[in-house]
Formats: structure tokens, C-alpha cells, sequence
């Protein structure tokens, strides 16, 4: 039976049997199948098919309870009504994992800080604070360099491999009696009349004993000038010379800091004492004892290398002295700008080309930047998609089928 | 519906005694569980309850009522799923099985070698009596496609249900040769 030959399709049999045709339509086929014995035996058979479908039958529920309804209109309200509290948030899931997230990083911090403060070298200053607050007499006999106690720490002191266990005793034996403080300081002034404040910082400096380490002035065109410089002052007179300087405008910013060196200077003086004596050993040894010309050579060469330590620790020594006397004040003063009357910006056409040249450039570097970009990072992000996408795809693809599995085999 | 979702009590009682032996025949056709077919189907009457107050008359109320129980039993399928991913799948309701007479075991089988669509387009219309629109909405295609698919499914199962040498009309028999589920093991066809 085709359509051409019935004018009536199969389908619309089905569904004048299934009563889904409009009125009209469904007179015509009914016509139709007074007619033809084909269609009315399709009709038959697919009436058949419904009948046999009837077959199967559904058992009527045992205990199919209507779900009550007052509860369900109550827990409704409720859930309308309520304000989700803070100790319901904690409930949810999601919430539950970040907060054991965050709890398992600050456990992990804990123990980090804890593992830190008890490390050996911490340890070790920790009972240097002891001793000094226990003894503070004998802390101020032995503070200054050179009334050390008498004990010198063995032959081997100065030359490499017991060095670590020297440094840690005499840190426990130079104790000095105050922290030993490298003051700096910033300042960020706006004045109003610049060459005055520039002439006022320079009679500050010489009225404090200080001077500048460093001292630039710049004077931009249609621009504030500014003035940037590295002023060293000594210690006890910084108070009174940052009051002097902030007196010379308005303050934008200010900071200071005080870095505690006492560790750094004790380390340092106990280890040039033990080169110290390490030297006049190998002196007594060059004077006192005969032996072969290379013994001599030898103990020349590590008195030769001793030296050079005891300098270059003399040296740092002198700086850190000169860190801790001198306090470091950065200072940057900027005038307060007037705009100029007279204009000297360019014209509209020379702007314009520079925009276009600019432009231009600009366009050839974001190019180049996107290509270099895609270069570096295009064939990581394709591999990662790939290897990342791959398995969910796989899973969704099996779980797809194992959905349908399921379908078939309760039907089956 | 629109009476339940003013806070009616009335109405959904009302509703619930109107539907729940067709929602009830829904789940338990598609599960082997009677008991989950009753648990999902109290479930399907819950969630129908929380969803009044968002009810739009936009459709019939059997095809809300219809879609709110498959997103159902698309869910549970999924759990179960899930589950069987780790513990492994239940044995099979055997007793369930059983229950069933001889013809509905046939139909059954008959069922499961339909496409998965095709299968639930012709369960909604012979067993819930949803119209061919009311099944175009729910499975969001073309009314056509769905009258399509359902002469398909039919004319397969006729193949699967009855022999053939019982079937008259030749044009029933050129439709049934294009369905893929005529391929199906013999053995598998209700004896005469």
C-alpha cells in the first residue's frame, strides 16, 4: 500500500485508529476504508497489536499512600520563610569542603611556623635572649668587641669545617647588652616654594652632622620638579631632623623601619676574633718553627687568605657600624605644579600622526604577542583539553550506554 | 493544578486519587521494583507539590505531570547507575518477573528490542493514552516525527508479537520490513 495508490498514508490509519485526525480529514479516511480492504486490514492489525500491548497489565499498588499533605505545606512555608542561618550554611556540602579546605591549611601553616620556631638556629638565639636577660652584667662586659671572654674556641676556628659549632658558641658568649637597631626612613613632601625647601634640607643636613648619600633634582617641562635623595643622618639626631623636614611641607607619605642587626654584628665580631687569632697562630708558626720551604709556602698561603677574611669582615664590619649610626632617610620632594600659560604642546596634526604612528605600532605588537602567545601556549592547552576532555567523554559516552542498558534489560 | 497552587488540600487530593494508578503504571512498566515504582511515584506527587507555585497553565496538566515523572525516573536510572558502578548491580526482581503473566513477559520482550524513543513514545500512548501532541511536548520534537516513530514502533511490534503468517495487508508487512526490530531472533516471537 503506498500513498500514491490510496491517497490515504499509513500513518494517518494509525491515527484515525488512535482518533488524532481532525474531523474532516478523519470523515475522508473513513470513507476510504469502507473501500478498501487493504487499509482495514492494516487497521485490524494495528488494532491487534494495541490489544496485545493490553496484555500486559500493572498489579494495582499495595500500599500507595497519598504523601500528607499539612507536613508537606508546612515544610514548604518553612523553606519559604526561612533565612538560611550561618550554622545551616555549615551544613551544605560544599560549604562542609572548603571549610575543611581551610581548615587543613591552617593546620598546615601551624605546623609550618611551628616547625620554624623550633628549628636549631632559632633555638639558639632564643637562649642567647635567655642568657642575656639572665646575666646582664657579664652581657655588657663581653658586648664590646675585644673583652671577650677568654675562651677562643680551639685550633681549628678559622679554617672551614668546624667553623659552624665556633659561630654558634660565640654567639652564645658575645652577648651584647642593647639591640644594635639600623633606623631608615621615607618621606614624600609637596612644597610649595621648591628651591627654598631644596636650600632648607641642605642647612638640615649640615645643622645634623648628616649627609647625602645620593641627591638627584629633576625639572621636567609641564611638570612638577621633583627632588629625590638618600640622606644619612646619625642615629640619635633622626627624630629631630625628620621633624625638621616635615616642617618644610606637606607630608604625602611616611614611613619608618628599624632593622635589628645585633645577631648579624655579634656573628660578625665573633667570627674576625677567631680569624684574629688564627693569624698570630700562623705568625707564631712562620716565627717560631723551621721546616721545608713548601711548609713555609703553605702557611704563608693561609695566612695570606686569612687576611683577606679578616679585611673583608672588617670591612662589613664598618658598614654595619655605619648602618647603625647613620640612619637612612629617603626623601622625595615634588613641587606643587602651576600649569603654564603658555601652552607648548604640538599641533592637532603632529598628535594625530603620532596617534597613527602608535597605532600602527601597537597593532604590530599585539600580533606579535598573539602569535607568540599561540606559539607557547596553543599545543599545551590542545594537549591538556585533549587529555582532560578524552576521559569525560569516554565516561559519558559508557554511562550513556549503561543508562540505556539499564532501560532495555528492566524491560527485558 | 491552578487550585493546588493557591494551597489547596483539597485539590491535591483531588489530583493525586485522579493519577496516581496511571503514574503508578508509568514507573512500575519501566522498573523491575514494584515497591520503587510505588516510592518514585509518591516522589513524583511531592515534587509536584513543591512545583505549584511555579505552575504556568502553558500546557496540559498530564504532560507536566508526565514530565515531572520522567526528570524521576531519569534520575533514579542515573543514581542506580551510580551505585551499580561500585556495588554492582542488583540481581534482577525475579518475583517481580514472575508476577507478570505469560503475554505480558512476551510484551515485554517485544518492548526492549524497540528503539529506546520509539519504545517510550508507543508506552505513552497505549499504556498512559497521551494524545500525539502531548507526546510532542514532552519529548520536545515534531508531532509528525512522533506519529512517524509511532507507526514505526507499532508495526515492529506486531512483527515481534505476532507470527507471520498471521498478518494480513500487504502494506503492513512493507512497513514492518523497514523496521530494524524485524531482524529479531525467532525465538524470541510468541508462539502461536
Amino acid at each position: 500500500m503506498t500513498a500514491a495508490l490510496h491517497e490515504i498514508a499509513p500513518e494517518e490509519i494509525m491515527a484515525h485508529h488512535d482518533g488524532e485526525l481532525p474531523a474532516d480529514r478523519a470523515q475522508q479516511v473513513s470513507s476510504h476504508l469502507e473501500a478498501c480492504a487493504e487499509c482495514r486490514d492494516l487497521a485490524r492489525s494495528l488494532s491487534g497489536t494495541s490489544q496485545s500491548l493490553a496484555a500486559w497489565s500493572v498489579n494495582s499498588p499495595r500500599e500507595l499512600l497519598q504523601p500528607n499533605y499539612k507536613p508537606l505545606l508546612l515544610l514548604d512555608r518553612a523553606n519559604s520563610n526561612r533565612s538560611i542561618s550561618f550554622w545551616q550554611r555549615l551544613g551544605t556540602r560544599r560549604t562542609a569542603f572548603a571549610l575543611g579546605a581551610v581548615f587543613c591549611l591552617v593546620l598546615l601553616a601551624l605546623l609550618g611556623i611551628g616547625a620554624g620556631r623550633y628549628s636549631a638556629p632559632r633555638m639558639i638565639a632564643r637562649q642567647v635572649d635567655r642568657a642575656a636577660l639572665a646575666q646582664p652584667s657579664r652581657a655588657q662586659g663581653l658586648a664590646a668587641e675585644g673583652k671577650t671572654s677568654g675562651a677562643t674556641g680551639g685550633g681549628g676556628g678559622g679554617q672551614g669545617g668546624g667553623y659552624a659549632p665556633m659561630q654558634e658558641q660565640n654567639a652564645m658568649m658575645v652577648i651584647p647588652q642593647l639591640p644594635m637597631i639600623a633606623h631608615t626612613a621615607e618621606l614624600q613632601i609637596v612644597v610649595a616654594k621648591f628651591e627654598v625647601a631644596r636650600t632648607a634640607v641642605e642647612s638640615i643636613l649640615a645643622r645634623h652632622q648628616g649627609y647625602a648619600a645620593s641627591l638627584s633634582v629633576g625639572t621636567p617641562e609641564n611638570a612638577a620638579r621633583t627632588l629625590n635623595a638618600s640622606l644619612r643622618i646619625p642615629s640619635q639626631e633622626l627624630p629631630a631632623a625628620l621633624n625638621e623636614l616635615k616642617a618644610l611641607g606637606h607630608v604625602v607619605n611616611e614611613s619608618q623601619a628599624g632593622e635589628e642587626v645585633t645577631a648579624e654584628h655579634t656573628d660578625l665580631v665573633a667570627r674576625l676574633k677567631n680569624s684574629r687569632e688564627t693569624e698570630t697562630r700562623l705568625q707564631d708558626i712562620l716565627r717560631n718553627h723551621t721546616g721545608k720551604v713548601t711548609d713555609v709556602l703553605q702557611v704563608e698561603q693561609e695566612m695570606a687568605r686569612v687576611r683577606g677574611e679578616i679585611e673583608q669582615m672588617e670591612s662589613e664590619l664598618k658598614t654595619l657600624d655605619h648602618r647603625i649610626e647613620f640612619a637612612t632617610i629617603t626623601l622625595a620632594i615634588s613641587e606643587e605644579y602651576k600649569a603654564k600659560v603658555s601652552d607648548s604642546t604640538p599641533g592637532i596634526a603632529t598628535r594625530l600622526h603620532n596617534a597613527v604612528v602608535a597605532g600602527l605600532k601597537n597593532v604590530r605588537d599585539s600580533a606579535v604577542g598573539l602569535a607568540l602567545w599561540s606559539a607557547e601556549f596553543l599545543p599545551p592547552l590542545f594537549f591538556w583539553l585533549l587529555i582532560l576532555v578524552a576521559p569525560i567523554a569516554i565516561f559519558w559516552r559508557i554511562r550513556r550506554r549503561a543508562i540505556s542498558a539499564a532501560a532495555n534489560s528492566t524491560l527485558a | 493544578m491552578l487550585a493546588l497552587r493557591e494551597g489547596s488540600e483539597e485539590a491535591f487530593t483531588t489530583l493525586f486519587h485522579r493519577y496516581k494508578l496511571p503514574i503508578f503504571g508509568f514507573f512500575s512498566r519501566r522498573l523491575t521494583d514494584s515497591a520503587r515504582a510505588e516510592e518514585l511515584t509518591q516522589e513524583t506527587f511531592i515534587a509536584l507539590f513543591r512545583a505549584a507555585k511555579r505552575y504556568h497553565p502553558s500546557a496540559l496538566f498530564r504532560t507536566y505531570l508526565y514530565a515531572i515523572a520522567f526528570r524521576i525516573l531519569r534520575s533514579d536510572r542515573r543514581k542506580s547507575q551510580f551505585r551499580a558502578m561500585f556495588f554492582g548491580s542488583p540481581a534482577a526482581a525475579d518475583a517481580a518477573v514472575s508476577s507478570h503473566t505469560e503475554d505480558s513477559i512476551w510484551v515485554r520482550r517485544a518492548l526492549a528490542k524497540l528503539d529506546v524513543t520509539d519504545r517510550e513514545i508507543v508506552m505513552l500512548r497505549e499504556y498512559q493514552r497521551l494524545s500525539y501532541a502531548e507526546i510532542a511536548a514532552l519529548f520536545e520534537i515534531p508531532v509528525n516525527t512522533v506519529r512517524s516513530r509511532l507507526f514505526r514502533a507499532r508495526a515492529a511490534l506486531r512483527d515481534l508479537l505476532d507470527p507471520p503468517s498471521a498478518q494480513t495487508g500487504s502494506a503492513a508487512q512493507s512497513a514492518a520490513k523497514k523496521s530494524p526490530a524485524r531482524k529479531a531472533n525467532s525465538h524470541d516471537r510468541r508462539p502461536a
